[in-house]
């Protein structure tokens, strides 16, 4: 039996990258249901990843900074699926910016996707949650919101708003038996870490215990276990998977 | 997936635990008792191919020994788990005052809690091929709550041991991390004082006290299926 058998998950950003590997992961481990939200559509390797674990499959293409959209998915998926155990906050954006060039519509951008986006799912879901008195609620933040490396500013304020945001919606919500984690990567293979330029990958290699960039696949398996019941004490936290930098 | 794991401290109230969670995920368990020997042949009799030998941790030049006895019997190590913990210096289930702490009481709890820790995994890089190693702490290893001071320390200790751990032994595939819980319905938390034990609930954000099974299947995960954690201490306390 899987660690997520019977479970219904919603995973924003889950058309590719990390969130094609959870959407896959969560379904793998038995979710009866996984919908995945997009900017600009498409989604079909994730459906067919779904799908092929023996999930049901669902796409929409939503930006998680309209609230008005979010909260219709929402209450589409509440009344559908009769409700939603687990939330993943996946969908995240990043630009390869030095301070100076990063203007105020930049910033905004940034922190409206990789915050606030944030926000409004989990207020969206988290009134089921509340009713039901049972869910879960994974963040996905990043190793440049915990430590002092070269990276876009406005990117490490995000992702360590995340963090603040994890701490303050835990304590509020754990009394209702909700709980909501972080799961902060550090430099993976694929997506943002593409961006990398070559002499900082080479030093990040040196550095990192492990020596190597993780994958989505492993930062995936560890968010099913997380989301699952056998990670049921964990709450608040904010755990870090960089390989040991 | 890992096949085999050694736990120190199995008979007592987490280690059981951690030991049945490896074994259902699959694992042979080689496990050491100091003083329960009947829960050590308990578990051998009910979890598949588990093996146990005694080994009391304050004798340093016996954790090699017992590693390669149950190694062998074993056939290889793909995890650790160090389990093993005294509360008080005294021994007993007792919350040390400050004033009460002495020399040898300090020495005793440093030698099970974090010097049987340091040799066992020292020993065990030459033998593990890769996998991981997970340390037990508490909550008061990572977060300011009242505790007994010799006890803190030494979880506090283990924190920094995985981190400059899992530096050294990362280029050998091999991942430290630490697993720091919060009060559980067993076990060390038992000798909390009704009072602080009450305190804690009280600002525990899920309100209740942890499952020693929830707290064994987040260590057995790290054991078991973790590749890129390592270095880190994953708290479990239901948010403190």
């Amino acid at each position: 039996m899987g660690l997520l058998t019977g479970k219904r998950v919603l995973v924003t950003g889950g058309s590719r990258g990390l969130g094609r590997a959870i959407c896959k992961a969560v379904a793998t481990e038995g979710a009866r249901a996984v919908a995945f939200t997009s900017l600009h559509g498409g989604g079909v390797e994730s459906t067919q990843d779904i799908e092929a674990a023996g999930a049901e499959a669902r796409a929409y293409q939503v930006s998680t900074t309209d609230a008005a959209a979010t909260a219709q998915l929402v209450a589409l998926l509440e009344k559908e699926w009769g409700g939603i155990d687990v939330l993943v906050n996946n969908a995240g954006v990043s630009q390869t910016l030095p301070l100076a060039l990063i203007d105020e519509a930049d910033f905004d951008h940034v922190m409206s996707v990789n915050v606030k986006g944030v926000f409004l799912t989990s207020k969206a879901v988290l009134r089921g949650m509340m009713r039901r008195k049972s869910g879960v609620i994974l963040n996905i933040g990043s190793l440049l919101g915990l430590r002092a490396i070269d990276a876009p500013v406005h990117y490490a304020a995000s992702k360590a708003a995340v963090h603040g945001l994890t701490l303050a919606m835990a304590k509020e919500v754990a009394r209702h038996n909700i709980r909501v984690l972080c799961l902060a990567p550090g430099l993976l293979e694929d997506g943002m870490g593409k961006n990398v330029p070559e002499h900082r990958l080479k030093d990040f290699l040196e550095h990192c215990a492990l020596g190597r960039a993780g994958t989505f696949e492993e930062v995936a398996r560890f968010a099913a276990f997380l989301v699952s019941d056998r990670s049921a004490y964990t709450t608040g936290e904010t755990i870090l998977m960089d390989g040991g930098l | 997936m890992a096949r085999t794991a050694i736990v120190f401290g199995a008979s007592g109230a987490l280690g059981r635990a951690v030991a049945a969670s490896l074994a259902r995920d699959g694992a042979r368990v080689g496990l050491t008792y100091c003083r329960g020997e009947a829960v050590a042949r308990e578990l051998c009799a009910t979890l598949d191919g588990a093996v146990a030998r005694r080994l009391d941790l304050t004798v340093t030049a016996d954790i090699p020994r017992v590693i390669d006895e149950l190694a062998a019997e074993l056939g290889s190590v793909d995890a650790f788990v160090h389990c093993a913990a005294l509360f008080s210096t005294t021994g007993g289930p007792v919350f040390d005052p400050l004033a009460a702490v002495d020399e040898a009481g300090f020495d005793r709890l440093l030698a099970v809690n974090v010097r049987s820790a340091f040799f066992a995994v020292q020993h065990l890089a030459g033998v593990m091929k890769g996998g991981n190693v997970v340390l037990v702490a508490s909550i008061d290893s990572v977060k300011s709550v009242p505790a007994p001071v010799p006890y803190a320390a030494a979880g506090g200790a283990l924190v920094a041991m995985a981190r400059a751990l899992a530096k050294d032994l990362g280029p050998r595939n091999l991942r430290v991390n630490v697993v720091a819980s919060g009060v559980l319905d067993g076990g060390l938390s038992t000798a909390l004082p009704a009072r602080l034990r009450a305190e804690y609930l009280k600002h525990c954000g899920l309100r209740r006290v942890g499952k020693r099974e929830e707290v064994a299947d987040l260590i057995a995960w790290l054991a078991l299926q973790n590749t890129y954690v390592t270095g880190q201490t994953v708290v479990a306390d239901g948010c403190l």
